[in-house]
């Protein structure tokens, strides 16, 4: 059964190449060893390899063993105890020394052991038989590329590891590749989702900042952005309009809106801007790009912060300065109403006063001679009364209570007429220019009135100019639209016509402008005005609905304009002055009705000497009492209408109730034409006004009961 | 042994279920080892519910015939009580190339204690008969005596061969672990006439080349130099079962393989794998040799039974091919175990599995496999 020597070739052979079949470590050595065990006939084979470990204990491990149970096999154990214990570098190099290592086993068991240097041994186990000696020389080629192999396979797991490792980092590589590129995706669908959002959200703020623009835009105030340094950063249109600066010229140049008006409220203005508090309301004086100084109303909160974005304050700058102008001339209007009112009411009392003096004066110079001591006495008194009336008068056109008598004039001729006056009575350094239109400018006016206005300003100017200097009267057609009408009491938008009053003068402070047009209110020395010729201008002009203003600053000199309507047609139901008759009579019996004791006898006294019959009676109630009684005998009421109680009206109303023919006589020291016409209409039959003369009422007396 | 043994040579499945019940009844019967024939037409569907019915471990296989005493089965079932328990466990798939059987078997049996002697039976066509028989020995050694062979039909058809508690199974394994000893003695007394040739392409058990050359050809070639050798196109394994292959091992009988069938391109198909790059010989024998073979196979199996081998029962597993080239001179191998008072049973294989004493495990063909064991 020996094989021969070419049966075994092929036999090492077929080893050899099981050797050369495998790539992996594990599977080589396992099939390496399987042929050998089983082309040897062995009962078992093992393949120990040294470990390799740097930092573990020398020694073999049981890389592969035929069957996987060698261990138990007590030869095989047997074998394994020729291995040096404890194994040390030293000992495992003798021992490597000392293969091939053959031996016999108790049970009669071989054993050979294969150097496998420097990577193990080959441990294989033979029972019953024994390899020839010559059969183990020619196995240790074998051993040699079974080392090889275990090199190369050593080499290639090596590599293989390397290979893995280098996977397995690529892997991860390509795995974080992956998760970045994945990331990256994400992330770049999420950019391009915000990149969508933001676009959305940026046009949506581009609309809204855009709308805010346009509101801002449209606001009808002007609206600044300032920082915290007090520079516009944004402005609308109307600030544009407003102040004169546009948003393009900040680049260029300062928007100096305080100004020396501006005074501590501008400081204060600043100081809040620049703390960021709010305002409201605040009044300021500030300038425009024009030098113009505006009155503002200052409204702004500061606008909220983003992030670390500068802090702004947002201000309305609301142009009040009509509105303040208006405010002033209402509140002057209102003030001259009641300056009105009181002198109003003072003249009434005074005119019943007068009218008493100057009355009894007239009785009693009808009864003394004239040319006596007594007579030049009542002459004297006569005189004073007649200028107290003509205080008053003046007062009662201050006030507006008295009675214009308007016709169509023109102008210019007014203003010829008086120029001519005042060339004569200024003083020569006063040098009057006049600049008239060349139309002639006809306005419903009392000349006398309108002159009076001349001479009272031009007194005024003369006044002020000391040194001399020129007054210029003007005149030319203007046009008034609403705007301008707007806040002056009774002027209605129209064709006027201006009359300029101009001097060089000293001009006057904004304080003394305030007062100007008040009765008694003078700048001249105690006895060298009464206070009263401003204040009758403006009475006069404001009868003849137009209007008169007052432009002065010290230095500058003064500029009055005067507005009167152009005429569109003559005034109708003019009626011509009365003639004189001589003093009438009657038989009559009349009811005086009159709170005034004073008055009352006094017109009683008059009528008396004409020879009327007198009933008196002080107020409406009991005038009506009366008539009801007497109206058989009575031919006409003389009626006042400021009387407590009832009043003059509500009586004349009752008595034309109680006797659509009664005839009714208004005498009144206190009313408007208005008012004079509205008693007309209700009836009565005439108007007269106190203080009369006895002429005077005699005459309408008798022209009353004389009447249809 | 009589007491734990039945022959019945109807073949029918109800003799066998009476068997089983008889020995299912019985205390000291721990298992059933079922040896039947291929011509009792055994089948899933007419036997998988008797044994699915066993309360009982059941090994066995169907083989193209059995023996018991001195002569031969064409039909019938031996059925043997066996005495221990047995560990039994199949292995399927086994030509499958991705199975690592050697795993399988450890995690299948990771321990096999006790056992002394492995009961193997394969489907005998299967492509991985080797594979299998290197993870039992990798796993369980020379502790284990193996003793078994390959199942199957003469009529080379593949079908379910191996019977199990789960029923017939195909191209699978079943192997029993006996806590019991036993001496097994292999050898076949065949010896070369021609070779050494080089396997140089094969797969499993089909050589397509020998020394590059087609290996029918090199094959017929070598066979039909013999004196009156002619192969009948139509029958190859009429010549070819008188000339199989030998694989060269050191210190022993070289491993044989019957070469049964020629493919249509002239590959020749083997019972039993043939290593690439293996050294083949071209081997014949004569009766006289086959039956000294055998008789040597015995003393061999007995020698490992010190004392009392020649009391304990022969459980054979004899080439179903060495027993067609025998012819009727087969029985004059079977006289060699029928002695008095010794039990001879077993069957003609496809194959044989034995380790030669205590060597390396090997599937073998046209070869006697003696088992002397007290089952």
């Amino acid at each position: 059964m020996s094989p021969s020597k070419s049966e075994l070739i092929q036999i090492y052979y077929e080893m050899a190449m099981a050797i050369n079949d495998a790539s992996e470590l594990p599977q080589m050595l396992k099939q390496s060893l399987t042929t050998m065990v089983r082309k040897l006939n062995c009962c078992a084979g093992g393949i120990h390899l040294l470990d390799i470990e740097p930092d573990s204990l020398p020694g073999f491990y049981p890389a592969a063993t035929i069957p996987r149970t060698s261990a138990r096999i007590a030869s095989y154990a047997e074998a394994l105890a020729q291995l040096p214990q404890p194994p040390t570098r030293d000992s495992l190099d003798q021992f490597s020394e000392r293969l091939p290592l053959s031996g016999s086993c108790l049970n009669g068991d071989r054993f050979y052991f294969f150097d496998l240097l420097p990577h193990g041994f080959l441990l294989l186990l033979k029972c019953e038989t024994s390899l020839d000696p010559l059969i183990v020389k020619e196995l240790l080629p074998i051993a040699a590329r079974l080392t090889q192999a275990i090199g190369t396979c050593r080499q290639r797991q090596a590599l293989q590891e390397s290979i893995d490792h280098l996977s397995l980092v690529s892997d991860e590589l390509r795995h974080y590749k992956e998760s970045l590129e994945e990331m990256v995706e994400t992330r770049t669908a999420a950019l391009q989702q915000e990149m969508v959002e933001r676009c959305l959200a940026e046009e949506e703020l581009r609309q809204s900042e855009e709308r805010h623009r346009l509101f801002l835009q449209q606001l009808p105030d002007p609206v600044a952005v300032f920082n915290r340094q007090c520079v516009p950063l944004y402005v609308n249109q109307e600030f544009s309009k407003t102040f004169g600066w546009a948003p393009e010229d900040f680049s260029t140049e300062e928007c100096p809106l305080l100004c020396e008006e501006s005074g501590e409220k501008g400081e204060w203005l600043q100081r809040q801007i620049a703390s960021g508090k709010s305002l409201a309301g605040f009044e300021v004086s500030l300038q425009n790009r024009s030098g113009e100084i505006l009155r503002v109303a200052v409204s702004g909160i500061p606008a909220p912060q983003i992030g670390d974005a500068e802090s702004l304050q947002v201000l309305v700058l609301r142009d009040v300065t009509e509105q303040h102008r208006l405010e002033n001339q209402l509140r002057h209007s209102q003030k001259m109403q009641a300056i009105g009112t009181l002198t109003g009411g003072i003249a009434h009392d005074f005119n019943n006063l007068l009218q008493a003096i100057s009355g009894y004066t007239q009785l009693l110079q009808r009864r003394i001679e004239s040319d006596s001591r007594e007579g030049s006495f009542l002459d004297s008194i006569s005189l004073s009364t007649e200028r107290a009336a003509d205080l008053v008068k003046q007062l009662l056109i201050a006030s507006r209570r008295g009675e214009s008598q308007l016709q169509p004039i023109d102008l210019n001729e007014c203003v010829e007429q008086a120029s001519k006056l005042l060339e004569r009575t200024l003083v020569k350094m006063v040098r009057i220019d006049k600049h008239l239109s060349d139309e002639s400018l006809i306005v419903n006016g009392d000349t006398g009135q309108l002159e009076q206005v001349l001479l009272n300003l031009a007194n005024n100017a003369q006044a002020a100019m000391p040194k001399g200097g020129i007054l210029t009267f003007s005149t030319e057609k203007v046009e008034l639209d609403k705007t301008f009408c707007q806040g002056r009491d009774g002027l209605s938008p129209g064709t006027y016509a201006q009359l300029r009053v101009a001097d060089s003068g000293l001009g006057m402070s904004p304080q003394v402008l305030d007062h100007i047009f008040e009765p008694f209110f003078t700048t001249k020395d105690i006895g060298e005005g009464t206070g009263l010729g401003l204040s009758s201008a403006y009475g006069i002009v404001r009868n003849h609905m137009g209007t008169i203003q007052c432009y002065s600053e010290p230095g500058k000199g003064t500029v009055f304009l005067i507005y009167l309507p152009l005429a569109s047609e003559s005034l109708t139901g003019q009626s011509s002055p009365a003639e004189y008759c001589p003093l009438p009579g009657g038989e009559e019996t009349l009811l005086i009705v009159d709170d005034d004791v004073s008055v009352a006898n006094f017109a009683r006294s008059i009528l008396e000497e004409g020879g009327y019959r007198i009933i008196q009676a002080a107020t409406g109630e009991e005038a009506l009492e009366i008539y009801a009684r007497r109206r058989e005998d009575i031919s006409l009421v003389i009626l006042d209408l400021g009387m407590p109680g009832m009043g003059g009206e509500k009586c004349l109303e009752a008595l034309r109730a109680a006797d659509p023919d009664v005839r009714v006589l208004i005498a009144s020291g206190y009313a408007t034409k208005d008012q004079a016409q509205r008693v007309i209409d209700l009836g009565a039959a005439a108007f007269v006004g106190k203080p009369y003369r006895v002429e005077i009422i005699l005459k309408e007396v008798r022209l009353a009961i004389d009447s249809e | 042994m009589e007491h734990f043994l039945r022959v019945e040579e109807s073949g029918r499945i109800e003799a066998l279920q009476e068997i089983c019940v008889e020995f299912e009844s019985r205390d000291d019967i721990a298992g059933l080892l079922i040896l039947a024939c291929d011509a009792n037409g055994y089948r899933p569907d007419n036997l998988d519910l008797l044994l699915k019915g066993r309360t009982l471990p059941v090994i066995g296989a169907v083989f193209p015939e059995l023996v018991s005493g001195n002569r031969k089965i064409s039909r019938g079932t031996i059925v043997i009580g066996m005495k221990n328990r047995a560990r039994i466990f199949s292995v399927a798939g086994l030509s499958d190339e991705n199975v690592d059987y050697d795993e399988l078997i450890n995690r299948t049996v990771p321990e096999p204690g006790n056992a002394r002697t492995a009961l193997v039976f394969v489907d005998g066509f299967a492509g991985r008969i080797a594979a299998l028989l290197e993870g039992l020995f990798n796993n369980f050694g020379l502790e284990v005596n193996y003793l078994g062979g390959g199942a199957g039909s003469l009529t080379l058809e593949r079908k379910p061969c191996l019977l199990t508690n789960q029923g017939m199974l195909e191209d699978a394994a079943v192997i029993a672990l006996l806590d019991l000893p036993s001496g097994v003695g292999v050898q076949h007394g065949w010896s070369s006439v021609a070779g050494p040739f080089k396997a140089t392409e094969c797969h499993q058990g089909t050589i397509a080349s020998l020394d590059w050359q087609p290996a029918y050809e090199v094959y017929r070639q070598v066979v039909e130099a013999r004196p009156g050798e002619v192969f009948d196109p139509d029958d190859f394994y009429a010549t070819a079962q008188k000339y199989p292959f030998g694989l060269r091992k050191l210190d022993a009988e070289m491993v044989v393989r019957d070469p049964f069938q020629v493919g249509e391109k002239g590959e020749i198909i083997c019972v039993g794998d043939v290593p690439l790059n293996s050294y083949l010989y071209v081997l014949t024998s004569d009766v006289p040799t086959l039956v000294d073979a055998a008789s040597e196979a015995l003393r061999l199996a007995l020698a490992q039974c010190p004392g009392r081998g020649e009391d304990l029962p022969v459980l054979l597993f004899d080439c179903i091919s060495r027993a067609l080239f025998m012819g009727e001179r087969f029985d004059d191998e079977l006289n060699v175990f029928d002695q008095p008072g010794r039990t001879v049973v077993g069957a003609l294989t496809i194959g044989e599995i034995a380790n030669s004493g205590r060597s390396y495990l090997e599937l073998f063909n046209k070869t006697a496999v003696v088992g002397v064991i007290d089952l």
